[in-house]
């Protein structure tokens, strides 16, 4: 029996370059895609959409490189494409500002709470926050990496991830509150000092 | 180090964003203070917490057909002759003669325009690529800002009318809305708001039509150079789905930034030179209202 061997192609090293390198980032993606869209279905097309215009973009990647960063940037500049394309726009009324005053105090810490109190808490941090803290304390990317996916400076990565890890907290106390947890002398303090002791 | 400043920094250091000597700082205060001990577990606490429930959340775990079908997807995805080839991989010759034949096809292009433009406004032949200018350029800014507010974070969902927004940009939005719709037709007004990108403070409106988005954005020039009135500058770029146009009256910059095609977008800002010219030089409770924004 004969077998046919042939050299690979740019094309073929290409792809499997990219199976071997990119695809098995689809489940952390699939995350990242899941806090965009807020939907399984339209992450599903997201994600399809990044990782087929990342296919094609293979060559621009240098190996070696953080590819999860890479991938997070292209997935970003996907969606921010969709959302141009959508002819319902989404309400954002509120200025990074505004939602700054009012994050609340920094209250103690709860000790048990569920995961899905934790999940629940996440969704009260306000969206400009959450993709931050997602990026930096879910999917571990650096301030570098987040302000080049987010396109932002990283002083406003550094302030978001602060503010929103700070609203989280606070989110997560009111929980522990109502486990009967959190402990009313020391939230006193924190109301009157402004700061956690 | 205090306390204060170790809370001042202690999100960093636990994202291992310090420099070592900060972290030596961070080691001996934490040897010598219990209660920024706690804190710091406390935090790191949070943040495994926060991990671990997200990673074991089912809805955030990637369907195993999906993620087999995706699989199956990129094998069979053909890759065209662009992708097939690596940029390093084509000669340096090839793309200066690409880039010399862009050249003259724009320049030739932007002579046609020119020449068939009988307005009083005259657009310059030149055409400065925002891809050249310096990140901190005024015009980078202003694009940065039309994407931040209007495109990512779109600012506004259901259309304004005059009436509805602050009396602020009510007489500004009387003379945007009907001049741009004399050109562009039904585009409606969906904010108006003073907003402020890299430290740039803007009056800003956004309109839209459908799925297209346009932005005026108004700010001071602030001692820029080379400002010539009567003058709008066009500017191309990098990325093809923004057209930016700009002009000044007196020390005031606007800018037209759209997802238009560069003639329309260059038309609607035609069509404000005239009544925003009039506006900031003859109301001067209008350039009041405005200087209040900044």
């Amino acid at each position: 029996m004969f077998k046919l061997v042939k050299g690979k192609s740019e094309a073929d090293q290409l792809r499997e370059n990219f199976e071997k390198e990119a695809m098995p980032f689809s489940a952390d993606l699939f995350r990242v895609a899941m806090f965009l869209k807020r939907d399984k279905d339209l992450a599903e097309d997201l994600l399809q959409e990044t990782m087929v215009q990342a296919l094609k973009s293979f060559h621009r990647y240098t190996m070696g490189t953080n590819c999860k960063a890479w991938l997070t940037t292209i997935m970003y500049n996907t969606h921010y494409k969709q959302i141009r394309k959508q002819t319902n726009l989404q309400l954002v009324p509120d200025t990074e500002e505004k939602i700054a005053q009012t994050i609340p105090f920094e209250a103690s810490i709860p000790q048990q709470v569920t995961d899905e109190d934790v999940l629940k808490a996440l969704e009260e941090v306000p969206e400009i926050f959450r993709e931050i803290v997602v990026l930096s304390d879910v999917e571990g990317f650096s301030y570098k990496e987040i302000s080049s996916i987010v396109d932002v400076p990283m002083g406003t990565v550094m302030s978001r991830l602060h503010r929103g890890r700070k609203v989280l907290r606070g989110s997560l106390a009111v929980f522990a509150r109502n486990y009967g947890i959190a402990d009313d002398e020391s939230e006193q303090k924190v109301r009157e000092g402004g700061e956690s002791l | 180090m205090k306390c204060r400043d170790f809370r001042e920094i202690i999100d960093s250091y636990l994202s291992d964003e310090l420099l070592t000597e900060t972290n030596h700082g961070v080691l001996s205060h934490l040897e010598e203070c219990s209660s920024c001990r706690s804190e710091i577990e406390a935090r790191r606490e949070i943040r495994g917490r926060l991990k671990n429930a997200v990673i074991g959340s089912p809805e955030y775990v990637i369907d195993p057909g999906f993620e087999k079908s995706l699989s199956g997807l990129i094998r069979s995805t053909p890759l065209n002759e662009s992708a097939e080839t690596p940029v390093a991989g084509k000669s340096w010759k090839t793309w200066v003669a690409a880039a010399a034949g862009l050249l003259v096809i724009f320049s030739l292009g932007f002579m046609l325009l020119s020449q068939v433009d009988n307005d009083p406004v005259s657009a310059s032949l030149e055409t400065p690529s925002v891809a050249n200018l310096k990140p901190g350029n005024i015009v980078n800014i202003a694009l940065g800002d039309h994407e931040h507010c209007a495109v990512r974070h779109q600012v506004g969902k259901t259309p304004m009318s005059v009436d509805q927004i602050t009396k602020q940009y009510r007489s500004l939005a009387k003379i945007v809305v009907p001049s741009l719709r004399s050109v562009l037709g039904d585009y409606e007004l969906i904010a108006a708001h003073a907003c402020k990108y890299k430290e740039t403070p803007f009056a800003h409106l956004v309109l839209r039509k459908e799925s297209k988005v346009l932005s005026v954005l108004i700010t001071d020039s602030d001692g820029l150079d080379g400002l010539k009135d009567e003058e709008i500058l066009k500017f191309s770029s990098s990325d093809p789905n923004y057209q930016i146009a700009r002009f000044n009256v007196g020390e005031r910059l606007i800018f037209v930034i759209s997802d238009l095609d560069p003639v329309k977008n260059f038309e609607a800002t035609q069509a404000l030179f005239s009544p925003l010219k009039k506006h900031f030089a003859e109301d001067g409770q209008a350039n009041t209202a405005l200087l209040t924004i900044f």
